[in-house]
C-alpha cells in the first residue's frame, strides 16, 4: 500500500522492512507545518490520482533500491484533510551502513515530491485556501504501458 | 452529432478541479491525440490555459505521450504540476 486516508502507521513500515542484516535504519516523516509563504496554515488537504501515484511510488522504491547500497525502501503518503503536526508522508530505508541509507532516503523523498501525483491545498487561518505550486511532470516521448 | 467527433471524458486533479469540476466532457475532431485533448481543453477553459499546458495526461496508471491516440468514449486524466510530500 502506498496511499491511505488513514493516519500513517510507521510501526507497520518498520515491521515490514525488519532485517537483521541491516545496521542502519532511516525514517523520514513529513508533517503539516504552521506557516507557509508568510501565511498561517490551519490545515492541509492532500489529494491524489491513485493509480498513477501508487505506480510511481513503487517505481521510486525500486529505482532507489537499484541506485543505492541499501536493502529496503518503502514510502507511504496520506490523503485527505490533515491538521498541523500530522504526518503526511513516511520514507523508510534500511541498509547495512548509514551513509547510503541517508542518501537513499533523501533521494526517494525528492523523487516523490517531483514525480508523484499528489496535490496540497492549504487552508489558512483567515479561511482562504490555495493549491501549492508544484512540479510539472516530464511527459514521456512514448507512452509507458 | 458529427461522426468525426470523439467524445472524451476529462478527469481533473488538483487546482484544475476549480476550473473543470472533477470530470468534464469534450468533443474533438482530428487529430485524435493527447496533444489535441490538451488544446481543446485550453480553448474550453481559457482561465486555466496555463495550468492545462503544464499538465501531463494519463490513462489508468500510465502517463501518455503527446502523440498518443485517444479514442471515442474514453477517459483521459489531467495531471497538473504535483506538490506531494
Amino acid at each position: 500500500m502506498h496511499l491511505t486516508a488513514e493516519p500513517l502507521d510507521l510501526e507497520a513500515l518498520l515491521a515490514e522492512t525488519e532485517d537483521e542484516a541491516c545496521g542502519a535504519l532511516v525514517a523520514f516523516g513529513g508533517t503539516v507545518r504552521l506557516a507557509n509563504a508568510g501565511k498561517t496554515v490551519a490545515s492541509m488537504d492532500y489529494s491524489a490520482y491513485g493509480p498513477l501515484a501508487a505506480r510511481t511510488m513503487a517505481d521510486i522504491e525500486a529505482e532507489t533500491l537499484e541506485a543505492f547500497d541499501i536493502r529496503h525502501c518503502r514510502m507511504i503518503h496520506r490523503t485527505g484533510r490533515l491538521v498541523l503536526g500530522e504526518v503526511s508522508v513516511y520514507i523508510v530505508v534500511r541498509g547495512v551502513h548509514r551513509a547510503p541509507a541517508f542518501a537513499a532516503a533523501e533521494h526517494a523523498l525528492e523523487e516523490l515530491k517531483a514525480r508523484v501525483a499528489v496535490w496540497k491545498n492549504e487552508t489558512y487561518s483567515d479561511g482562504s485556501q490555495a493549491y501549492l505550486e508544484g512540479t510539472e511532470l516530464a511527459r514521456p516521448e512514448r507512452s509507458r504501458n | 452529432m458529427n461522426d468525426d467527433l470523439a467524445n472524451i471524458t476529462l478527469e481533473a486533479n488538483g487546482a484544475l478541479i476549480d476550473h473543470l469540476g472533477e470530470t468534464a466532457e469534450i468533443a474533438m475532431g482530428p487529430p485524435y491525440t493527447v496533444e489535441r485533448v490538451r488544446g481543446v481543453a485550453a480553448e474550453r477553459w481559457p482561465a486555466a490555459v496555463g495550468l492545462i499546458s503544464q499538465s501531463a495526461c494519463a490513462r489508468g496508471d500510465a502517463l501518455l505521450a503527446d502523440d498518443d491516440e485517444v479514442t471515442d468514449g474514453e477517459t483521459i486524466v489531467l495531471v497538473p504540476p504535483v506538490s506531494g510530500g
